[in-house]
């Protein structure tokens, strides 16, 4: 230890030094916590997309191919093979919302407030007569809870089916679902009050499967895909069965691809960060390879010195890593926090946006940076390893 | 057995033959000028013995050890040990008091730098001074410096203290005073003194002179 410090004390003697190292260390930290905030922010999207669509979809739609259809014993015990933790029918229509002589045209979806928010984690109230309406609807036409709203079907009576039928409702709630889109569009009234406004009866047009707890994240989208695929044999053609994400699935896609292409890209920056390094490198072996030859002359082993240079290389990597750690929580922070930093929803689909890192993206940026780093900081190891002592100290003193 | 053997010394570098079939033998606590003009080897041939270079071809035994099969980290723990130095330019680092350049060698060697501490004090009273102990090596004589330097080549209490051109940088009065302190402290430390020099007036000074030429000893 004392050795290592002696060593330290050498190299970083002088302002210049210790400034340089400063520098080294600030510019090596902003290059990875750019990449990890890229990361975090495709992360952060891929998430937030599929929980928003978990929250409004649940784990898997079946709509039937003639549109109405009764949930008959048969069909629930073909769902029933798939063990769903709770089944919600869902009759789904698009409707014109009249408030304050505006109005704006919805997707409708009568729910049944119980399964449906177990369904799809979404916590919807609507009791009869009432109606939740997403955050950026309620937000664009200034509707408040408690407010009346009319919803103008498409069709009204039978006597009368040029008609539009028009039905006023009492807000109960606003809701969110993350994504922008549906926060916009979607309506949410009883099942019972639809029923009766479109003539139904007992039939509904969707069936929203929840199959796994829904305040849980997926790890993976393959266990659904699997179930999906199997209900979809179990029904057979009359049905679609889609998996939540099917509507968005495009968007998760193009972000996996652009998250591999970025992530070479950003190897750009990394190697920005490296050319500091080495010049922080070059600068101590100029500046100081006296020191280290002398050193060496008094029984500062090869090992010894190896080992400072790993060790140093390491601290500097280690304070990085730490510091760009620090600088992406403040981003992040930022991101939810500073209005100048919130993303226009109707281009991005979500609502808002947040940085969302898990174990394997420190794991690869930071195993990246440290191989960068170590190669670098190798170089100079080896000048320092190659030149005998004694010509180090006659060229140096020279 | 002597305490510094060298038999059929080489030392080339690429095709310049700097030190040629050398032959020498010194004893423990021998006192010894080497001598030669500039470019004669002798230099090379001290850091031969400091284990600071290897010979191309042939064997240096010091201390019943052979330099020439030690791996890297022995021959650094044996400069440490055995070895003191005494440098014609100090080397002293600009970044540390006198105090912590002299430590550097006990320091990097893993000592009790406590025991040290109570050598350093003894010898800076000694070689009068102490008052630079505290002082950083810009703020202190070229005189001060060389005898920090000595103080620092003697820290450890090594086997064998190698000088090359300790007097170079000093005037005749300085030179007699550094060469005759090295001679005593040697003694008193039972350290074999070699001392590489130019200068027949430091030589003469010596029990036993060292001439080399070209690279062979030719006295």
């Amino acid at each position: 230890m004392h050795s290592y410090l002696s060593v330290l004390k050498i190299a970083l003697h002088s302002r210049s030094a210790s400034k340089i190292l400063l520098a080294t260390i600030f510019s090596f930290t902003f290059s990875i916590a750019v990449i990890l905030c890229t990361f975090g922010l495709m992360d952060g999207f891929d998430y937030l997309l599929k929980s928003g669509l978990r929250h409004s979809s649940g784990d898997i739609l079946v709509t039937n191919r003639r549109g109405f259809f009764s949930v008959t014993p048969e069909i629930l015990k073909k769902i029933s093979t798939l063990k769903p933790l709770s089944v919600a029918p869902v009759i789904q229509s698009e409707a014109f919302l009249l408030s304050h002589d505006v109005s704006k045209g919805v997707v409708v979806r009568g729910i049944e407030s119980q399964n449906f928010s177990d369904s799809t984690g979404l916590r919807v109230s609507v009791p009869a007569g009432g109606i939740a309406l997403g955050k950026e609807l309620s937000e664009q036409l200034k509707i408040k809870v408690n407010d009346t709203v009319a919803l103008t079907f498409g069709s009204g009576s039978e006597t009368a089916s040029t008609l539009p039928l028009i039905q006023t409702f009492l807000v109960s709630s606003i809701i969110q679902h993350g994504i922008y889109q549906k926060d916009l569009r979607f309506v949410y009234i009883n099942r019972s009050d639809i029923s009766v406004a479109l003539g139904t009866g007992h039939k509904i047009n969707l069936l929203i499967l929840g199959t796994e707890p829904p305040q849980t994240p997926l790890k993976s989208l393959d266990i659904l895909s699997l179930k999906q695929r199997k209900l979809k044999n179990e029904l057979g053609s009359e049905f679609i069965v889609k998996p939540f994400w099917n509507e968005y699935d495009f968007l998760i896609e193009a972000v996996k691809v652009e998250k591999f292409s970025i992530s070479l890209i950003l190897q750009l920056i990394v190697v920005v960060a490296v050319f500091n390094i080495i010049a922080f490198v070059i600068y101590i072996m100029e500046k100081k390879a006296q020191d280290f030859f002398f050193l060496r002359a008094v029984g500062l082993s090869l090992k010894v010195l190896s080992q400072f240079w790993l060790i140093s290389v390491i601290l500097i990597w280690s304070l990085s890593c730490a510091g760009a750690h620090l600088l992406s929580l403040f981003f992040n922070w930022s991101l939810q926090n500073l209005s100048f930093l919130q993303i226009p929803g109707e281009v991005y689909v979500l609502s808002s946006l947040s940085i969302k890192l898990d174990t394997a993206d420190y794991f690869i940026v930071y195993g990246i940076s440290l191989i960068w780093i170590l190669l670098a900081s190798f170089i100079g190891y080896l000048r320092l390893k190659k030149k005998p002592i004694i010509q180090g100290l006659r060229q140096e003193f020279s | 057995m002597s305490f510094i053997i060298l038999s059929n010394v080489e030392k080339s570098f690429g095709q310049t033959k700097v030190l040629s079939q050398l032959n020498l033998r010194i004893e423990s606590k021998e006192l010894v000028a080497i001598r030669g003009a500039s470019g004669s080897g002798k230099s090379t041939l001290l850091y031969l013995l400091g284990g600071l270079d290897h010979p191309s071809s042939g064997n240096v035994i010091i201390d019943h050890k052979n330099l020439t099969s030690m791996n890297d980290e022995e021959l650094a723990f044996f400069r440490n040990s055995t070895v003191g130095f005494v440098f014609q330019f100090h080397f002293l680092l600009p970044s540390m008091t006198c105090r912590d350049n002299i430590l550097l060698p006990g320091r990097i060697g893993g000592k009790n730098i406590k025991s040290i501490e109570k050598d350093i004090e003894e010898l800076a009273k000694i070689l009068g001074v102490s008052h630079c102990l505290s002082k950083f090596p810009f703020e202190i004589s070229g005189g001060e410096q060389q005898r920090v330097n000595i103080i620092r080549a003697l820290s450890l209490r090594p086997k064998m203290l190698l000088c090359d051109e300790p007097t170079g940088n000093l005037d005749s009065k300085n030179s007699e005073k550094v060469t005759t302190l090295l001679k005593n402290l040697a003694a008193d430390f039972g350290a074999t003194l070699l001392v590489v020099t130019h200068d027949d007036k430091v030589a003469s000074c010596f029990p036993r002179k060292i001439v080399i030429e070209d690279g062979q000893i030719i006295g």
